[in-house]
Formats: structure tokens, C-alpha cells, sequence
């Protein structure tokens, strides 16, 4: 709030750099789906036998987060473009938790999924809370944003 | 490795947050808290992780090792192609018949008990996932108890030392076997990955741990059994396994497809199956053609003798003549094969045309009386086949054993399949008794007479602390009864009449003569005769029956009580189990205090303590076929000439 005004760069950075972050992210974690689906085509062992049940949860976790940031990043970037008034430090933060959240969780879960002992997933889990934090940072402060609508059509208004 | 591609993902996730607008000194400093607790997350779970995986490693090293060639893959990979059939197999006490020790898996109480056998002390405790017991080191228990076996046998001198100088240790229970009525426990011995037995048994009916001695039908007088999981119970409770014991050492390294009764038991090894099929368009070729699968056996395709086999495989009295070769290989049965021309089942009246069968057995068939009756009829349970191949429907026609259970369309409980709990079982193939049924039972319609089960198939076998249907198709015949000793099914439920009201009733609904009876067998009831005079199968099965409703319902229970509380100090713990059971289901002993291992002294007393709570009013008239006066007064003087004739042929059922 300290620095309701951004330069309009910034703004088209942002939004590209997440328009490209989501459709890739989008890219990469629908193509882990149809290599998740292929697995269960040829019936793979390594990824269905019950033994590697938590493998099979691990990634297929890891396909469902990823898909659901890349959507995250491109619902952000619309978000950057609809809410000039967001001030640019908590705006950057947001951005930044929410890209430091897209690469934790899935990747956490994947991770997870390739080391697994036994019932238990291997240490990538360890990085899906630290993933969970940044991205309720990203969302707390991307809810809170979207009072500056409200300002925007007050201003319009006046 | 893992470590390298956590950090690597750590900084690939921090890095924006740095290179954020302005970091300030709060971004700073969250970057190195994330950091710094990803560390130690990561350091905390990997220790965590080392110590389970540890564990369960050294537990590992002393269970049967999983995986063997052959061409089995274990269940693991079935479920991905067949999730409704692995999910019923997974219900089944087929699949936990054996397991390793888990908390999922124990039932037994582990809570610091403390446990006595004979000399002997046991402690019981858990830690955390583990089951441990305080002993004597069971490999000095079994050399001890072969010792003492010697000795008693008189080919040693020297009696055994005593069991206060035996080493003692902490033993981690490893298998553990069972899971329906009871559960028997295995600790590891020296022998490589051998498993031994832990003389005590916890009862899920009772909730209590029992010596496992008095859970079987044994002689009293036999000592505690020392058995060995890799040697005896593998062949039946784990999947094609191989005991493989070092010729010169004897040290084991057995291996098991896979624990339990899996899969590949009765479907053959699935390897190839599961190479061919990894192709999705075999597969929706195979379902589209509508064709068997010719990679793998499916029982309910193969013909009744066949399908029958693979039941049989475990369900039957067989003798193994190949001994050396089992060891080593395991069984070389596979199911739709000819498992009875490989391991012969042994047919009692057959024994001469059993070629394998040892020429001690063949000359002294009376070996085989803890399994058969003298007649060929198998009387224990668990040896279902045995009863089966000797019965018409099996020999001549179409029955088999899937004509009735189903592996997975059915509760676990006897795996029977849809409405095979009724007549429509028999009916299925005897359809021509369908709509006058009760001219062929001679029972009203919807009586447990009537029931097709309850006179062909009644429960003359025993297991389990119980009596269980035999699965020898048979008909009610006294003379059969005589030379047997086998309750025939009309005096099982109809407890208070004796052989000779049998034996006219079957006269005049078949028009042959009447068998011929003594005065006795003319009078008394037949239960009650065996009850006195029988042998302890006897005995058993006559105290579950006065337990079972049809059969008081049939023949009243308030005459009951005195013959169950004769058997509360029968030399058998089997039968003064079963007595006890019955005798609790009466009306007045439903709380009667009763240990069926107590101290003799208390049990010697039990039978006097249960007539005292008799509750038969002075009114009663007389009951002559039981025994009893007008008044409710017991014939004493006849009871005792009975027991006197007691047969007291010490018996073991081999179930």
C-alpha cells in the first residue's frame, strides 16, 4: 500500500512470465498423466504392483498438484492484469511463493514417489509442507489483493 | 542421490523468493528457516526411515524369504488387472493363514503377560510395531524336548537337565499363524530362517492364551509339541514353498512365493500371465473373443475332478513319498495338473492300490484312525477332498468343490457361494426331490430335517474345538453306526432317541428290515451311549451337538445339563471345551464359572457344581431313554455301568 502505483512493465513481466510458468507447468504434469496412464496400459509393475502402492499415490498426487498450479499460475497472471492497484512488493511475493509452491508440491510428491521405503514415501515429501506454506502465502495474499477491485471501481466511479 | 535432488528442488523453489522485488530482511531470513528445516525434516525422516527399514531387515533375514523361481510373481501384481477378486482374496482366512507379526496382524494379547507351561515361565511384551517373548532359548527347547521324547521312548538312559539351567533370551516373534478361531505364534530359531513354535495358542473365541496342546484333540498324557514352521506347516499355509534345508548343516534358506494362501495357489504360477498381458491389446482381445486365458488356470473352468484337486491339494490326507525331493523343490503340483497321481491322497479302503504308501501303513491301517473312521469316512477337518472323492455325487457325477463354495462371491466365513447354504445346493443337480421335498426328508417343510445338509452331510468331523459337516455325501444308516462308532445324523439331532428308534424309523421309510440291537441300544439314547461309552472324537462331537439349536431344539435341554457336566472332567481339554461351550448355552449356566485348564482339583469338582444348579423341576416324568426318573432323578447306577464301558483308546485327531 505504501506504493499504490507499478510501471506497467512490470505488470506484462508478471503476467508473461506466469502465463508461460502455467502453460508449461500445464504441459509438463498432463504429459506425467498420460505416462501415468501408460503405466496402467501396460500394466507396469513398478507402478501398480501393491508393493508400490505409495509410488502410485506419490505420483499420481504429483500429476493432480501440478496440473491444478499450472491453473493456479495462469488464474495469477489474469489476476496480475485485472488489479492494476496491487501494490508491487506484495504482488512479487505472491508471485514468488506461488513459483516456489508449483515447484515444491509436485515435484515433492514425484520425488517422494521415486524413493519410496516400503509403506513410506522417500524425503522429497519433506518438501510439500515447505511447498503448502509458500503457496497459502500466495493465495492469503492474492485473496487479500482482490480488495484493490474495490478501490479500482471506486476510482473509476469518482 | 535423493539427497542431491532435494537440494537441488529446495534451491530451484527458493531461488524467486530471493530474487523477489526488494528482499527484505524477513524474506531473507524465512529462506534460510526453509532451508534449515527442510535439513533437518530431511535428516529426522531418513533416521526415521533407517530405523524401520532396519528393523524390519533383521526380522526379514530370519522369516521365509519371499520370491522363488518357477514362475511366481506373488498377489502383488494381481490386483492392478483383477481388483475385485484380489479385494475378496484379501478378506479371506486363506490369504492370512500365515503372516509376519504386525499389529494389524497380531490378536493375541502381548501386554506384559506373563505365561506358565509345566517348568516353564513365558513373558509377553510389545514394543512399539514389535512382538517379543521372554524364553527359554527354543533351540535348546527343542533339543531338550527330543531328549525327553528318547528318553521316554527308552532309547535314551539319561533324562534331560532340568529347565532352570536353560539359557533364556528375548525372542521377536516373527509369523504367526491363523486368524479366524485361533492363533498360533512363531519365534526364530538358529537354522538359518527357521521358525519355531510357541507352545501357547490365544483362542479368539475366549480371548486367552491357551497352551497349544489343549486346543487339539491329543492324548492328555502327550508332551508339548516343538514344531517347525519351515518343515511341516509350509507346505499348506504359504504359497508353493520350498524348505530347503542344507544337506550337511542343516541350515534353512527357505523361501515361499509368498505367505498365506495366495493367488498362485490355485491359479498356478502367473509370470508368463502377467507378460503377456502387459500388451492392452491381448487383453481386449481376450474380453472381446470371450476366450480363457490359456497363460493361466482358473479352477472354475477346469472339470470337477481337476477343480477339485486344487482344493485338494491342501484339503486332503495325502502321503508325500517324496520326501528329499519336496524339501529341496516343494511340491511339483500345479493346479490343473494331476496332483493326485503326483502325492497320492490316501484313500483308506484303497490303500492297496495306493502304490507310494509306506507297507506299515498298508499292513496297519489303524495308524490312520486319528484321520478316518474305521469305515474310510475322514474325521477331521481341514480334509475336505478326503470326503469328497469318496462320495457318489463326486465319483459319478459333477460335484465339486466349487459346486458349492466360491472363492470370491462368498463371506469368509465358510466361503460358501450364493444361496449354497440352503437345499438349493443339492437341488441344483436333485432336482427331481424339489417339489416334494418332505416326502424324501420325512421332515416338515422348512424344519432343519428337511434340510438336505443336515442328513448327508451332517457334523461328523472334527476341528477346531468344534464338530464340522462332513463333506463325504452319505445317508443315515444304523449298521454303518455300529461298525464305526460314527454318530449317524437322525441321532445327532434327535438326542434323546436311541439307535433302535433309528433304526425303525430308516426300516419303515425304506422298507429293509431293521438292523438288529442290543437292549441297550434299544433303550438309551444313542447321544447319551456315546457320550458315556464313546471315544473322545465321540465324546466331542456329542457335546458340540448338545450345543447346536436344531438339536435341543429337537430334543428338549433341560435333560442336558447332567451329561455336559460329566465331560467338564473328561481327561480330553478338547472335550471339556466343547462340553463347556454347550453346557453355557443352556438356560442357568450361561455365566457357569468353569477353566477347561484349570487345576484338576477345581475340575474334578466342576461336574458336581453344574447339577447342583440343575435346574429340573420335580415335576419332570420319567425320561427313560435318557436316564432319567420321574422327579428328575438320574439313573446313577446305569450312568456308571455306561462309563465303565467307556472307551478310553488314547486318541490324537489329526486335524
Amino acid at each position: 500500500m505504501n506504493n499504490p502505483t507499478r510501471p506497467d512493465h512490470e505488470t506484462a513481466v508478471l503476467t508473461r512470465r506466469h502465463l508461460r510458468l502455467g502453460w508449461w507447468t500445464l504441459l509438463t504434469f498432463l504429459t506425467l498423466g498420460l505416462v501415468l496412464e501408460t503405466l496402467h496400459g501396460f500394466k507396469v509393475g513398478a507402478y501398480l504392483n501393491v508393493s508400490n502402492e505409495t509410488r502410485r499415490l506419490m505420483w499420481t498426487l504429483a500429476h493432480a498438484h501440478g496440473t491444478l498450479l499450472g491453473l493456479v499460475h495462469l488464474g495469477f497472471a489474469f489476476s496480475v492484469r485485472l488489479l492494476p492497484g496491487w501494490p508491487a512488493r506484495p504482488r512479487g511475493l505472491t508471485s514468488a511463493c506461488l513459483t516456489g509452491a508449483g515447484v515444491l508440491m509436485p515435484a515433492g510428491f514425484f520425488m517422494g514417489g521415486i524413493f519410496i521405503y516400503a509403506g513410506d514415501p522417500g524425503l522429497g515429501i519433506l518438501l510439500v509442507p515447505l511447498g503448502g506454506v509458500l503457496l497459502f502465502i500466495a493465495v492469503l495474499l492474492a485473496a487479500r489483493a482482490t480488495r484493490y477491485f474495490a478501490m479500482e471501481e471506486k476510482r473509476s466511479k469518482n | 542421490m535423493e539427497w542431491l535432488l532435494l537440494g537441488l528442488l529446495l534451491a530451484a523453489a527458493l531461488l524467486p523468493l530471493l530474487r523477489s522485488p526488494r528482499p527484505a530482511g524477513a524474506q531473507v531470513w524465512a529462506g534460510i528457516f526453509f532451508v534449515a528445516a527442510t535439513a533437518a525434516g530431511a535428516w529426522l525422516w531418513q533416521a526415521h526411515l533407517e530405523i524401520r527399514t532396519g528393523a524390519r531387515a533383521s526380522l526379514e533375514e530370519k522369516l521365509p524369504h519371499p520370491g522363488r523361481p518357477g514362475g511366481y510373481v506373488s498377489s502383488d501384481s494381481c490386483r492392478s488387472c483383477h481388483p475385485d477378486q484380489y479385494t475378496s482374496w484379501h478378506q479371506s482366512y486363506h490369504r492370512t493363514m500365515t503372516q509376519v507379526a504386525t499389529p494389524s496382524s497380531v490378536r493375541g494379547d502381548f501386554e506384559n503377560v506373563t505365561l506358565r507351561l509345566r517348568d516353564e515361565t513365558f513373558q509377553l511384551q510389545r514394543h512399539g510395531d514389535e512382538y517379543w517373548v521372554e524364553m527359554m532359548d527354543p533351540d535348546w527347547r527343542r533339543t531338550r524336548a527330543e531328549q525327553q521324547l528318547s528318553f521316554d521312548e527308552g532309547k535314551s538312559t539319561s533324562p534331560p537337565g532340568p529347565a532352570a539351567g536353560a539359557p533364556r533370551g528375548w525372542q521377536r516373534v516373527g509369523l504367526l499363524t491363523g486368524s479366524h478361531h485361533m492363533q498360533a505364534y512363531w519365534v526364530p530359531g538358529k537354522n538359518g530362517n527357521q521358525q519355531l513354535g510357541f507352545p501357547f495358542t490365544w483362542l479368539m473365541e475366549d480371548q486367552r492364551w491357551v497352551p497349544r496342546n489343549d486346543v487339539f484333540l491329543l492324548n492328555p498324557d502327550a508332551p508339548p509339541p516343538h514344531q517347525v514352521w519351515n518343515g511341516n506347516c509350509i507346505s499348506c499355509h504359504a504359497t508353493a514353498g520350498q524348505p530347503r534345508p542344507d544337506p550337511q548343516t542343516q541350515i534353512m534358506d527357505t523361501r515361499v512365493a509368498e505367505l498365506g494362501i495366495a493367488c498362485e495357489s490355485c491359479h498356478g504360477p502367473a509370470q508368463e500371465h502377467i507378460r503377456v498381458n502387459s500388451d492392452p491389446r491381448r487383453r481386449y482381445a481376450l474380453r472381446r473373443e470371450k476366450k480363457p486365458d490359456p497363460t493361466i488356470v482358473n479352477p472354475a473352468r477346469l472339470d470337477a475332478k481337476k477343480s477339485s484337486q486344487v482344493c485338494g491339494q491342501c484339503h486332503a490326507v495325502r502321503f508325500n513319498s517324496k520326501k528329499a525331493e519336496w524339501l529341496t523343490e516343494g511340491f511339483r503340483y500345479r493346479p490343473g495338473g494331476e496332483e493326485d497321481a503326483k502325492v497320492p491322497p490316501v484313500r483308506y479302503n484303497h490303500l492297496a492300490e495306493t502304490p507310494v504308501l509306506p507297507a506299515g501303513l498298508k499292513d496297519n491301517p489303524e495308524i490312520l484312525h486319528g484321520s478316518f473312521w474305521n469305515d474310510g469316512m475322514v474325521r477331521v477337518s481341514g480334509r475336505e477332498y478326503s470326503g469328497l472323492i469318496e462320495s457318489a455325487c463326486h465319483e459319478r457325477g459333477e460335484l465339486s468343490c466349487l459346486s458349492c463354495h466360491s472363492m470370491h462371491k462368498s463371506k469368509p466365513d465358510d466361503q460358501l457361494a450364493a444361496r449354497m447354504d440352503g437345499n438349493q445346493a443339492c437341488l441344483q443337480c436333485h432336482q427331481k426331490f424339489e417339489k416334494n421335498l418332505s416326502q424324501h426328508t420325512h421332515h416338515a417343510a422348512g424344519s432343519s430335517g428337511s434340510l438336505c445338509y443336515n442328513c448327508h452331510m451332517p457334523h461328523t468331523t472334527y476341528g477346531l474345538l468344534k464338530a464340522i459337516r462332513s463333506h463325504q455325501i452319505s445317508s443315515p444308516d444304523v449298521a454303518v453306526d455300529l461298525r464305526t462308532g460314527r454318530p449317524n445324523a437322525c441321532n445327532l439331532c434327535h438326542l434323546d432317541q436311541s439307535l433302535g428308534w433309528t433304526a425303525r424309523k430308516l426300516s419303515e421309510w425304506s422298507g429293509k428290515p431293521p438292523v438288529p440291537l442290543g437292549a441297550d441300544q434299544e433303550t438309551v439314547a444313542a447321544s447319551v451311549s456315546w457320550l458315556l461309552r464313546g471315544d473322545a472324537g465321540q465324546r466331542a462331537l456329542v457335546a458340540w451337538h448338545m450345543g447346536w439349536e436344531p438339536a435341543r431344539k429337537t430334543s428338549g435341554e433341560d435333560w442336558l445339563a447332567p451329561y455336559l457336566a460329566q465331560l467338564l472332567d473328561d481327561p480330553y481339554s478338547a472335550v471339556r471345551y466343547v462340553a463347556r461351550r454347550s453346557l453355557q448355552r443352556l438356560p442357568g449356566y450361561e455365566k457357569f464359572p468353569y477353566d477347561y485348564i484349570g487345576p484338576a482339583e477345581e475340575r474334578r469338582r466342576a461336574p458336581q457344581r453344574a447339577l447342583d444348579i440343575w435346574p429340573v423341576p420335580k415335576t419332570t416324568p420319567a425320561r427313560p431313554s435318557v436316564l432319567l426318573e420321574a422327579g428328575g432323578f438320574l439313573q446313577r447306577d446305569k450312568i456308571a455301568a455306561l462309563l465303565k464301558q467307556r472307551n478310553n483308546t488314547p486318541l490324537e485327531l489329526m486335524e
